[in-house]
């Protein structure tokens, strides 16, 4: 099974425990199957003899353990077999105990190293990649999926092992009583082999739908807990209600049909199990009346033949159960397995502390739009660049290539004159600090928020930043100034103090070339200047490339581009563009007017 | 409310008390015919599921030979117990089917309700719950803990009521057939019970912190995914794996010191059940028949019991694991209730009316608001504002600006003084009515994972496709919306597929579709370039026009045609007036102006 072997290595490294704890399981097994050998003893030679009848010979393999004894010492022999009785049952107890403790204690390790990959495998995907997945269906694969792949080690593999030397050992036990008595296993085995195909064919597909409408529903309700201030500030909360009623009607529809699944399964095998305990009683009443057998050894028959029943029922059960966890394991590996080409062919080269960046007609498209269209701008380390045009013009797009968050198309990004992809992926994002449009912080403090890149920065490192992106003004006014909690993605802030805390975070990683995205949009403009003149101050020797929509926040830039649809409408120095009397002059224009006004 | 943050335990309010269970059960009534019929089946299922032991008792009395000689009609006797057997047979695989069939429908009627309570109960609660709770743990309470309630109801409560059933069978069977054994049986018991009853409780405790434990590692996982695009501009990815790591690990330890608990209930339950059923009945039966000790026994009798053991036995270990599953799963309930229970803040008063606005006149008179208990945000705030004037609001960040409209939707309940629309207080009518009246933009609207014709419609779901398109023709997004890979069928699948302006457009959209009497612009614009905003401008006001309007901006286009404008600061308005009169008046607003407020 592909799953299996895939799931195999996060799990062996406890393979000696596990071995154990499987024969742990297996002893209790045993014991189990020893009990009956026990109690038809009792039977045959204690409390049948004691009732008049004449000790009967017993095919029990602890026979020999009363062998010694008078017909008419029952004390001693109950002695014996009650002392034997109550060592399995210590043996019982302790194995019992012992596998489910080292199972749990021996899987749970595997299953966190699988959820480990899975983040992973998030953290170093590319926007391509995780953009075919929803938010609910990663959470599953990295959270849920896990769990179903650490139950094939921890409950499956065990549970089969020991159905399967439990029917041995009845077989065993049968075949010593007599050989008439294999008949019931023979027939047992093979009704519950042609139904158990059956089974599994069709659990695969009933669970494979559950999964999927699990995670969207987790989707659904994951989107209204985020998009909660939309949907009151419309009163839209019947209209939401309707979109979970129906996402929860399809996965109450999924599981009910699993349900219905396992009820027909379930009467198809208790209806064979009762069937075959008629065959069961029937050859009892055969081997019984034609003295095959002692009283005591019909008792153990029934309980054998009954057992075996179970058992095979219960392979059953656990091949749909491994069926349900190998739909979890698919998912969950044809994740880890996906290609993501966009982080093909990175080398392993260190970026410089003063990288010199150049973009040669860098071309990005999307579906059949090309949102970048043959843009070329050179970053000697230390340049300030501005950027701007319309919305949509491509101008994040354009910020989010050069730090290889999107893949390019055509064209060339050289780093100190070398081509990006020869340099290790994680370092050349390293050499940005990136203050994003969509400021998401973390449910943390304001300082944890601003020290995300490096959790043991120093505290006056975090003031020191804080100060340049203007946090002081609003933060120290706080209770609890920056040990406040914001909540996820920054409830209880503004937009504008949002923004601060992003800039602040970005200015705090200290890297060689700092981008900010329209990060200033919600500050007012004496603000936004404030922090541009700190930042000038902290960063004053580093590459700075500002995305923005008011014009005057970067008429001082080196070089300043105007994006149109993908293309450098305008580029120039602000006097040049000034001179041009293009549009970035008539936006410069118009915003200064309304300043004049 | 105190922020709960993905490494914090959460506090639940009300641990386990039996009136849970009790509300449980009341979610049950709707479906009582199916719940009854439930029990009754089990009860069948499990007097069917005694068969085997009366057939086996049956046979070894009635057919198997005494020593060399078989009893009188046995073959007659083997003829009627195999035609017994086969009518049970039948009935069992029925019953079975039946069984599982009621138990879903129970199970998953229930759960669908509980489910739909909870998400109602979100929709309901207030922000604060939102801004203290992370998303992860609010969305394990909806999907995995009332998962972990229907297993109950599909397995463990049918199954209670069977081995229950079964148990007391075989014991009123034992003492029909000898008491005295039934009598050794239900002292020998007592022990396991009280060990089990302890061993119970010590499970609950435990397992309610690995629950905990769980809970946290998944709003940090949550949270991570949501936040990946920082996470990876920022070198993050090692430090929250390991990160991740160290919660698992904490998740482990929790989850081990309940597994040793939960496991001993099993082995326990079963190694104790029969040593009592099996070795202790022998025993006695042993000494009652050596001793000779009242009534004697025969050996069809002590099969017979034996049978009934076995079937007790079982029963006991049955009952023991469905107790241990009981018990974690009220840890699941416990959480489940927490948030149903948790308080809204934020409701329709009794009597509460709908809102009809026929102006739209809007008044703050002397409020007050805080938060947090003792950092007040506004206070002495009185505003009139005239049906169709705009307004601006200025002021330094953080001043209250947003809080000013958040009130006027009522998301917060204010700490004095009240909020008319056209001389109605808005705490005496109905929350949907407001907000259908008071269309807000917020400074981070949401787009949903719908199509953005859908997300437009948001606002008016009766609205037509043309209706939604002719809003954000109005809007200017066309432009963008039209080359987008499916138009406006195109799906929003990830936020960061539309850049902020184009998110904001999409939301101005939608608010120009719900066509309000009153509109609140919070930061409406701050993505969108100069030049659309120009155009903007000329439906905005087309928009604006004969309505009431709160807009907060920052830039200048904006607020200086606004009819007032009024400066927050020191928690009130410290400025009011036109854009010349403030400017004229040479004070905070003009101060702003100057140092560049706009563009």
């Amino acid at each position: 099974m592909k799953v299996l072997r895939k799931a195999i290595p996060y799990f062996k490294e406890y393979a000696p425990a596990y071995v154990f704890a499987i024969f742990c399981g297996l002893v209790n097994t045993v014991v189990w199957m020893l009990i009956p050998q026990v109690l038809s003893l009792i039977v045959d030679r204690v409390l049948n003899p004691l009732l008049g009848a004449s000790p009967e010979q017993n095919s029990s393999i602890l026979a020999f353990l009363i062998d010694g004894f008078a017909a008419d010492e029952y004390y001693k022999i109950f002695g014996v077999l009650g002392g034997v009785f109550l060592a399995l049952m210590a043996v019982g107890f302790a194995s019992f105990y012992l596998k489910w403790v080292l199972l749990h204690g021996i899987c749970l390790p595997g299953d966190f190293k699988l959820r480990r990959a899975a983040l992973d495998k998030i953290h170093g995907s590319g926007n391509k990649l995780l953009r075919e997945y929803s938010s609910g269906e990663l959470i599953t694969i990295a959270n849920s999926d896990p769990v179903e792949v650490k139950d094939i080690f921890s409950y499956i593999i065990p549970f089969l092992l020991e159905a399967v030397t439990s029917i041995a050992i009845a077989i065993v036990f049968l075949v010593r009583m007599n050989w008439v008595s294999l008949s019931v296993p023979v027939v047992i085995g093979t009704v519950f082999s042609v139904m158990t195909v059956f089974y599994m064919r069709r659990s695969e597909k009933v669970y494979d739908a559950m999964w999927e409408k699990r995670s969207t529903l987790n989707t659904a309700i994951q989107e209204s807990i985020y998009g909660i201030r939309t949907i009151k500030s419309y009163a839209r909360e019947k209209l939401r209600r309707n979109y979970f009623d129906k996402k929860h009607d399809d996965l109450d529809g999924a599981y009910r049909d699993a349900a219905k699944m396992e009820a027909k399964y379930e009467f198809l095998y208790q209806g064979v199990i009762s069937a075959l305990f008629l065959l069961t009683a029937a050859v009892t009443i055969y081997l019984g009346v034609t003295f095959s057998l002692t009283t005591g050894e019909c008792v153990s028959y029934v309980s054998y033949a009954q057992s075996m029943s179970f058992k095979f029922m219960n392979i059953s059960f656990l091949l749909a159960d491994l069926q349900r966890c190998n739909v979890s394991g698919k998912r969950l590996f044809a994740f880890l397995d996906k290609h993501d080409s966009s982080l093909d062919g990175y080398g392993s080269d260190k970026v410089s502390a003063r990288p010199n960046i150049e973009l040669d007609n860098i071309c990005v498209t999307g579906g059949e739009n090309r949102i970048l269209d043959g843009i070329s701008l050179s970053l000697p380390y230390g340049k300030k660049v501005g950027i701007m045009g319309r919305t949509g013009s491509g101008k994040s797009v354009l910020l989010k290539a050069m730090q290889s968050f999107v893949p390019i198309d055509g064209g060339e990004i050289l780093i100190d004159g070398k081509p990006y992809k020869q340099y290790e992926k994680g370092e050349i994002v390293r050499a940005f600090s990136f203050g994003m449009q969509d400021v998401f912080l973390f449910s943390n403090t304001i300082a944890s928020n601003i020290a995300f890149y490096d959790p043991n920065g120093k505290e006056e490192r975090i003031r020191e930043c804080a100060a340049a992106a203007e946090v002081d003004e609003f933060a120290l006014k706080m209770q609890d100034g920056y040990d406040t909690v914001v909540g996820e993605k920054g409830f209880g802030l503004s937009g504008g103090q949002k923004q601060r805390v992003s800039i602040a975070r970005a200015l705090f990683k200290d890297a060689p070339v700092l981008v900010l995205d329209d990060c200033t949009s919600s500050l007012d403009v004496a603000t936004e200047r404030k922090i541009f003149e700190n930042i000038k101050r902290a960063c004053g020797d580093k590459t700075t490339i500002i995305a923005t929509h008011r014009a005057c926040a970067i008429a001082d830039c080196d070089e300043i581009i105007f994006l149109e649809n993908g293309v450098v409408a305008e580029r120039g120095t602000f006097d040049e563009l000034m001179a041009l009397n293009g549009k970035y002059a008539e936006i410069y224009r118009l915003q200064e007017g309304e300043v004049a006004a | 409310m105190k922020r709960n943050l993905y490494y914090e335990d959460e506090i639940v309010k009300n641990s386990f008390k039996p009136y849970m269970l009790k509300r449980l059960l009341k979610y049950c009534k709707k479906y009582k015919g199916q719940a009854i019929g439930m029990i009754a089946v089990g009860v069948i299922y499990a007097v069917l599921g005694t068969m085997p032991s009366i057939a086996l008792m049956l046979i070894v009395n009635r057919v198997l030979p005494e020593g060399t000689t078989l009893p009188p009609n046995a073959l007659v006797w083997a003829m009627w117990i195999l035609i017994g057997i086969a009518v049970a047979v039948l009935g069992t695989a029925v019953m079975a089917r039946l069984l599982v069939k009621l138990s879903m429908n129970v199970a998953y009627n229930i759960v669908y309700d509980l489910r739909c309570d909870l998400f109602d109960k979100l929709m309901e609660l207030s922000f604060d719950y939102y801004d203290s709770h992370p998303s992860g743990k609010i969305l394990v309470r909806v999907t995995n803990y009332t998962d972990g309630v229907a297993n109950v109801f599909m397995n463990d409560i049918s199954n209670l009521i069977n081995n229950v059933l079964l148990l007391l069978f075989a014991f009123g069977a034992t003492f029909i057939l000898d008491w005295r054994i039934a009598v050794v049986v239900t002292v020998a018991l007592v022990p396991l019970t009280v060990a089990i009853f302890f061993l119970s409780k010590a499970l609950h405790a435990r397992a309610s912190v690995d629950k905990s434990k769980n809970s946290n590692l998944t709003a940090f996982v949550a949270e991570d995914i949501n936040g990946i695009s920082v996470i990876q501009a920022f070198n993050r990815e090692k430090l929250n794996g390991e990160i991740h790591t160290e919660l698992c690990d904490k998740y482990r330890k929790a989850f081990m010191r309940s597994t040793m608990i939960r496991e001993a209930v099993n082995p326990l339950s079963q190694v104790c059940s029969r040593i009592i059923c099996m070795l202790l009945v022998y025993f006695a039966a042993l000494v009652i028949i050596d001793k000779g000790l009242g009534v004697p026994m025969t050996l069809g009798v002590v099969l017979a019991i034996d049978s009934c053991m076995e079937i007790f036995s079982d029963c006991i270990g049955g009952i023991c694991g469905r107790i241990q599953r009981l018990t974690e799963a009220t840890t699941n309930l416990e959480r489940i209730f927490d948030t149903l229970d948790a308080e809204v803040d934020v409701k329709d008063c009794d009597g509460a009316k709908p809102l009809e606005v026929e102006r739209g006149d809007v008044l703050f008179d002397d409020v007050k608001f805080s938060y947090v208990e003792g950092a007040t945000v506004l206070e002495h705030f009185s505003l009139d504002v005239k049906a169709g004037q705009t307004i601006a609001i200025v002021g330094a960040t953080g001043a209250g600006k947003t809080t000013i409209v958040n009130l006027l939707s009522r998301f917060y309940n204010l700490g004095g003084g009240r909020v008319c629309i056209d001389g109605t207080d808005i705490s005496r009518v109905t929350l949907s009515s407001l907000r259908r009246n008071v269309g807000v933009m917020m400074q981070d609207s949401f787009i949903f994972g719908m199509s953005v014709l859908e997300n437009i419609r948001f606002s008016r779901p009766e609205a037509s496709d043309e209706e939604c398109k002719a809003a954000a023709r109005s809007v200017g997004a066309e432009e963008f919306i039209l080359r987008l890979e499916n138009g406006y069928d195109t799906k929003i699948k990830e936020a960061d597929t539309l850049s902020g302006g184009e998110r904001q457009l999409i939301s101005f959209a939608r608010l120009m579709l719900s066509d309000p009497k009153i509109i609140i612009l919070d930061e409406a614009t701050s993505h969108i370039d100069t030049e659309t905003e120009k155009r903007l401008q000329s439906s905005m006001n087309l928009a604006l026009e004969g309505r009431t309007a709160f807009v907060i901006a920052h830039r200048l286009s904006t607020i200086r045609g606004a009819d007032k404008i009024i400066y927050i600061d020191n928690k009130s308005i410290s400025e009011y007036g036109t854009h010349d009169e403030l400017i004229e008046k040479k004070g905070r607003y003009y101060e702003l102006i100057n140092s560049g407020l706009s563009v």
